[in-house]
């Protein structure tokens, strides 16, 4: 790790008013949560909230926006050379940004879905369990999105097609896409860490362990890789 | 020597002006629309451009083949051709098509900077926003058309009755160019804020699916309380509801979300508060190239 990259693209990240589109998703869960449970009086659905729209949504679009952060615009607009050109090697590099990029969405993502519980009155046990999932969630998404975002300089829309198409539009359909789906891993380990039910369906915790180790090792580990065979290509 | 020799020779190396044909101002504005709609959907850029918006017309494409090969092999009743609700069913390719294209045509030239340079020709900074966010909503609207049209004919082939089909069909259409129009402004008005083009895509995913999600569960939200009103005006959060409100309540199609306006007069008003909203977000845009302009 090295610390100064990290702070660098921490930076890029949250400073001169790049950090609101980040807050702003966990912000309006917490709202959406507030406003739900005030219309109704009562204790807002988890499922439908949390799950539905914090998990589904709200984690991997913080994740996809913080991972494109700290990579994207330095490789879109090629001053990620002066990067690579230090005596640093590619694995800290992507390692170090990841760590921001991390670091970042699991405050949001935790911060905002234990919010959103919170204001929406839910047992305390959801709370706890909603923080670990979004946790667990965006360390995982990172780790899968700066891969992606060192692999294409369309890494933004590898993500989406990812998250949104892949784990969410045919998730619902077919039931494979578990195994393969970042989605069903956080929620499979969120499960008995927090003791609270996910609408996960059947997948061995083991299994689920093994692919969020891999998945963490090979995507940040995959992205140095990436960087050290790195091409600078025009635009299109 | 004399001095006369020493002075400068201007030589005539042959440089010449253009003395071509010059188009007219409305050719300028044809030719950049059309460049525009065209590099929306990849043309005149790599091929590698080409693979996203054509790949997420396919999958938009999907279900339209699917139900006129329903009603032409099994022969089921022409109800299947929901015209009208289409858009729901494909919103999200809708949305990531928006949020993917409109940043090649509102980020990247400001962000490079050579928006200078087109905005020191003829045609000026506010016309030049107003023609790009045009070609927008022609890409977006053949986006959005092309199914309802595959629909139509497929199901006339089939054998349904035209005079029962094309009112519904035109209702549709009305609310596809709305929809163009709609998601046009929002995807316009986001990519030229912020000029990184991750941020941009991010930015219009976040306000056009968040939305659309969030007013769905406000909306359902809201009628259980009783709320209806509210509810119905709620719709105004998200384009994709608003545009089936407009539908349902002017041209009595079947609505997809929860809670459509009763009335032709609620419905009226929704549709002039949203294309209020349309214009202050086409003033927005023509402040952001004036003020890149007078740079």
């Amino acid at each position: 790790m090295n610390p100064t990259i990290s702070r660098l693209a921490l930076r890029g990240l949250v400073g001169q008013r790049r950090g609101l589109v980040l807050v702003a998703l966990p912000a309006l869960l917490v709202l959406l949560a507030a406003v739900v449970r005030m219309l109704t009086g009562e204790p807002v659905s988890a499922r439908l909230i949390l799950v539905e729209v914090g998990l589904a949504v709200v984690v991997p679009l913080v994740a996809l926006l913080a991972a494109n952060g700290v990579l994207g615009p330095e490789i879109d607009d090629g001053s990620v050379v002066y990067l690579l050109s230090t005596p640093v090697s590619r694995y800290v590099v992507a390692a170090s940004k990841w760590l921001t990029a991390a670091g970042v969405s699991v405050v949001l993502s935790s911060g905002g879905l234990a919010g959103a519980a919170l204001a929406g009155g839910v047992s305390s046990r959801w709370v706890l369990g909603s923080a670990a999932a979004g946790a667990i969630g965006a360390v995982l998404y990172t780790a899968l999105f700066t891969l992606m975002s060192a692999a294409t300089r369309h890494g933004m829309i590898a993500g989406l097609v990812y998250a949104l198409i892949l784990e969410r539009a045919m998730g619902s359909l077919l039931t494979g896409i578990r195994y393969v789906s970042v989605q069903s891993f956080t929620q499979r380990l969120t499960e008995p860490v927090a003791d609270i039910d996910l609408p996960v369906a059947d997948l061995g915790l083991g299994y689920a362990v093994v692919a969020a180790v891999v998945v963490l090792v090979v995507g940040v580990g995959a992205a140095g890789w990436r960087l050290q065979r790195f091409q600078l290509k025009g635009d299109e | 020597m004399t001095t006369e020799d020493r002075a400068g020779v201007i030589h005539d190396i042959g440089y010449r002006p253009y003395r071509g044909p010059r188009v007219s101002r409305w050719g300028i504005i044809t030719g950049l629309l059309r460049h525009g709609a065209l590099s929306t959907f990849g043309f005149g850029r790599s091929g590698k451009a080409k693979v996203l918006p054509f790949a997420l017309l396919v999958m938009a494409l999907v279900p339209a083949i699917v139900f006129v090969g329903i009603i032409s092999f099994l022969g089921l009743d022409s109800e299947l051709l929901n015209y009208a609700g289409y858009q729901q069913v494909t919103s999200l390719f809708v949305i990531m098509f928006v949020a993917a294209q409109a940043p090649v045509l509102f980020t990247r030239d400001l962000r490079s900077g050579v928006i200078s340079l087109y905005l020191a020709r003829p045609l000026g900074p506010a016309t030049f926003a107003l023609v790009r966010w045009a070609s927008l909503v022609a890409a977006i609207l053949a986006f959005v058309v092309t199914p309802l049209v595959i629909m139509f004919v497929g199901g006339l082939a089939a054998g349904t009755d035209v005079g029962e089909e094309l009112p519904r069909w035109l209702v549709a259409m009305g609310g596809a160019v709305l929809l163009a129009v709609l998601l046009a402004t929002v995807g316009a008005v986001v990519s030229s804020l912020t000029t990184r083009r991750g941020l941009a895509i991010g930015g219009s995913i976040v306000v056009l699916l968040f939305g659309l999600g969030v007013t769905a569960v406000l909306q359902e939200v809201g009628n259980e309380q009783g709320q209806e009103t509210a509810a119905t005006w709620l719709g105004l959060l998200s384009p994709f509801v608003l545009v089936d409100a407009v539908q349902h309540g002017l041209g009595e199609a079947t609505t997809s979300f929860e809670a459509p306006p009763d009335d032709a007069a609620t419905a009226a008003g929704m549709l002039l508060v949203a294309l209020t909203a349309a214009a202050v977000g086409l003033l927005l845009l023509v402040r952001r190239y004036r003020g890149k302009g007078s740079r």
